[in-house]
């Protein structure tokens, strides 16, 4: 008898969380694959869904082959994939490295560390899309503060005066990139930073009578031992890549247009913006069919990230 | 570290002309900005009490209107630009706006005895604002200049302290502390441009100090783009059907934030809080498969969840509400999860004892539990507050626009920045409203914030 009042107790302290689990955490995965299925082709009312069997993954992730070779069903989404590719592949080592150079210089015996800690993680807590449309200001051609540092220094006839880093195809990515990468290195330098203090002197006391140099201790002796934290970071990194959404939006709405193989793309439109614009467009079942690929590449990544750093290890 | 003496002085010489320059630089745009807010304020203030009684609006406003200059006050301590090298040419310039500086005295005091006007009052607030700020540039530029020469007496003497042998450690970290402080630089400048550009009048934010372009904090502050943001520029006695666009103003838009968040960061806590006991402290089968199933699903990235629970929410017939705007983020895993940790930590015989005194399930948990974990409590609460503070893209699907009253901060923001996209001053005090609290609220307990993110990822 103990045990079943223990197991109500346990279940009432457990149910508002369990109830709201179930219906808002789990419900939703086979929902969202149920509505994969439909389509809404006369209207854009939620009312109005079609079954339209494996259409949306069809229209998505299909191609013909003709003449003129192959050609893509959806040559948009195949974009913003190599897009978010392009994202992380830059986001993520560019944070790596500065979160790391912020820790290292941040672990010696300073005087005030707590404030240089304090200052670097600020960014952190800040509103995305406020740090966005900062950024996008600072950016702006003309009255943005790039522009007018420039200005004086170059006079106004240059490209962050006349178009911004925004504006172009091939420098919006990474001016987007330098935005976040600054307002996310905090973080990844507090990781660091402890990971970093839980090395003992010992083993490079121990180097330094080998006669190993600075840059030879870094390099075999801190990095490797500091392997969870980058693995952590390429993982997080992944999943932040992919669910990128609001710094797009707020700096350059997926823009500036790009003419590739005769189809205009957006240079910046990363994979969740483009599900954001499908949404947006009312093509909820595409939407939700966009939303499982992302899932089933999501999974596919940390399996194989998992397989591949636990390899490294032994 | 085999250098010569005469490479270390002069080493130690470029280190200290740089730190001279960054450091009267950094101090010289912080007391600039205090002197800034310090006369917008006092200018305000002034004119306040005209101001204050037309607009009768919602009962948050003068709350949350007034903070903002104010809290700007303490936020400097961290900010800074990159060095100013003129120091004296910024005052020169700036003294010298439209009117002399000599008629400004007469027309800083003269029209506050009769102008409830806003464009009057605007006018007036600005050229006093100016006036105030010309006459506390030489001390601020002074502040600046001591703080460089204490800063540089400092580093002097413990230079010449310093034995020969260890200069060149003593080196290393004066060269570390400067490269830290421009780093501190480069990452806030941002924040510290965008708190400058939104005291900047309109039309003015392209001016920039052609002798300078690193000084940008104004010369002639103005409140014009918060009142503007407010919506407290326009006449009273407007007619009915405008008061929901008087309305439509960011005042509003900070409280259903500010209530949104606090609603779910508090409920959230409670949930988990409760869920987090079970899975630490007591018993249940299947309870070990329960967790691992919550533990999978943090992997399944959250733009996946953004069509069905549309749908759900759309289909309960909530979009628009309020309750929509975190209804389906209330199960947090992450805060379950960090709850069961910190909540294992705690002895068993705590409960056990109280069990025998008598104490029901309920007040094991609220007298024993409850109060134990109250640091991680409140870590869960700040860091769940702060995910529905800037949860942009799950409160603009759910916002209807037909009911501008239930917008959001973020929401507001994106609006408001489609409306007005060249308006700097406007956006970047618009902006304020997210930032400025958040930043605040950080500097206070900035231990929680930081241990509360970063314990997911070291607790591998």
């Amino acid at each position: 008898m103990q045990n079943t009042r223990e197991t109500t107790n346990s279940l009432l302290f457990l149910a508002p969380f369990l109830i709201l689990f179930a219906i808002f955490l789990i419900f939703p995965i086979g929902y969202s694959f149920y509505l994969s299925f439909f389509g809404s082709p006369r209207d854009f009312s939620l009312a109005n869904l079609e079954y339209v069997g494996f259409a949306n993954y069809s229209n998505l992730l299909g191609f013909s082959v003709g003449p003129t070779g192959i050609s893509l069903n959806d040559p948009a989404f195949w974009w913003s994939l190599g897009v978010t590719l392009l994202y992380g592949g830059l986001s993520i080592p560019l944070g790596i490295t500065a979160s790391l150079a912020l820790a290292l210089l941040l672990h010696n015996k300073l005087a005030g560390k707590d404030f240089f800690r304090s200052a670097f993680f600020l960014p952190n807590v800040l509103d995305m899309l406020v740090v966005g449309v900062i950024w996008g200001l600072i950016y702006a051609p003309k009255y943005g503060a790039l522009a007018q540092v420039m200005n004086f220094f170059l006079g106004p006839d240059q490209f962050f005066n006349t178009t911004g880093l925004l504006a172009n195809p091939y420098t919006a990515m990474p001016a987007v990139v330098l935005a976040m990468v600054l307002k996310g290195a905090g973080f990844g330098m507090i990781l660091f930073l402890a990971a970093l203090q839980n090395i003992p002197d010992a083993v490079y006391e121990a180097a330094d009578i080998d006669g190993a140099t600075h840059w030879e201790q870094f390099w075999h002796i801190t990095l490797p031992l500091l392997r969870p934290i980058l693995f952590f970071m390429v993982v997080t990194g992944i999943i932040g890549s992919l669910n990128a959404f609001t710094e797009i939006y707020a700096m350059t709405a997926g823009g500036p247009q790009v003419v590739v193989a005769g189809e205009t793309l957006g240079s910046t439109s990363v994979v969740g913006y483009y599900l954001y614009k499908q949404f947006e467009a009312g093509r909820y079942g595409y939407a939700a069919a966009i939303s499982y690929v992302l899932l089933a590449l999501t999974l596919m990544l940390t399996f194989l990230q998992q397989r591949l750093f636990a390899g490294k290890k032994n | 570290m085999e250098q010569s003496s005469a490479f270390r002085v002069a080493a130690f010489v470029a280190l200290t002309a740089g730190m001279v320059l960054l450091s009267f630089g950094i101090s010289g745009q912080i007391f600039k900005f205090g002197s800034m807010v310090l006369s917008s304020m006092t200018a305000s203030s002034e004119i306040s009490s005209p101001t204050e009684s037309v607009p009768a609006g919602s009962s948050g406003m003068p709350a949350a209107g007034n903070p903002t200059p104010s809290v700007g006050g303490e936020t400097p301590v961290a900010v800074g630009s990159t060095p100013s090298v003129g120091g004296e040419t910024p005052v020169a310039v700036g003294s010298t706006p439209s009117v002399g500086g000599g008629t400004l005295a007469a027309v800083g005091s003269k029209p506050l005895a009769d102008g409830p006007t806003p464009a009057g009052s605007a006018m007036v607030l600005k050229s006093a604002a100016t006036l105030r700020m010309a006459g506390l540039a030489p001390l601020a530029n002074g502040l600046a200049a001591l703080v460089s020469l204490i800063l540089m007496a400092f580093v002097l003497r413990r230079w010449i302290a310093t034995q020969a042998d260890l200069r060149g450690r003593f080196l290393k970290t004066f060269f570390l502390y400067e490269a830290l402080s421009m780093a501190v630089v480069v990452v806030l400048f941002p924040f510290f441009w965008m708190l400058c550009t939104s005291f900047k009048p309109s039309g003015q934010e392209l001016i920039i100090n052609e002798a300078n372009p690193f000084d940008i904090v104004p010369n002639e502050p103005t409140t014009a783009n918060f009142l503007k943001v407010l919506k407290w520029d326009k006449p009273a006695g407007a007619p009915v059907e405008d008061e929901i666009e008087r309305k439509k103003n960011f005042s509003t838009y900070f409280l259903n934030s500010l209530l949104v968040a606090s609603t779910a960061a508090f409920l959230v806590t409670l949930f988990s809080s409760m869920a987090g006991y079970v899975f630490a402290k007591k018993e249940l089968p299947y309870k070990g498969y329960l967790f691992a199933l919550l533990m999978g699903t943090m992997m399944i990235p959250g733009m996946m969840y953004m069509v069905p629970q549309f749908f759900m929410i759309s289909k309960m017939g909530l979009c628009g509400s309020k309750l929509a705007m975190f209804l389906p983020h209330l199960a947090s895993v992450f805060g379950v999860f960090m709850l069961k940790q910190f909540m294992e930590t705690i002895p068993g015989s705590l409960l056990e004892a109280a069990r025998i005194d008598g104490a029901s399930e309920w007040q094991l948990f609220s007298i024993i539990i409850v109060p134990l974990s109250m640091p991680i409590l409140l870590t869960l609460f700040l860091l769940t507050f702060l995910f529905h503070w800037s949860n942009f893209l799950w409160q603009l699907i759910v916002t209807d626009f037909a009911n501008p009253l239930s917008i959001t901060l973020p929401v507001g923001l994106a609006l408001f920045r489609g409306q007005y996209t060249s308006d700097l001053g406007l956006i970047m005090s618009a902006s304020c409203f997210s930032i400025v609290p958040i930043a605040v609220l950080f500097m206070i307990a900035q231990r929680y914030f930081i241990e509360g993110m970063t314990q997911g990822a070291v607790k591998e």
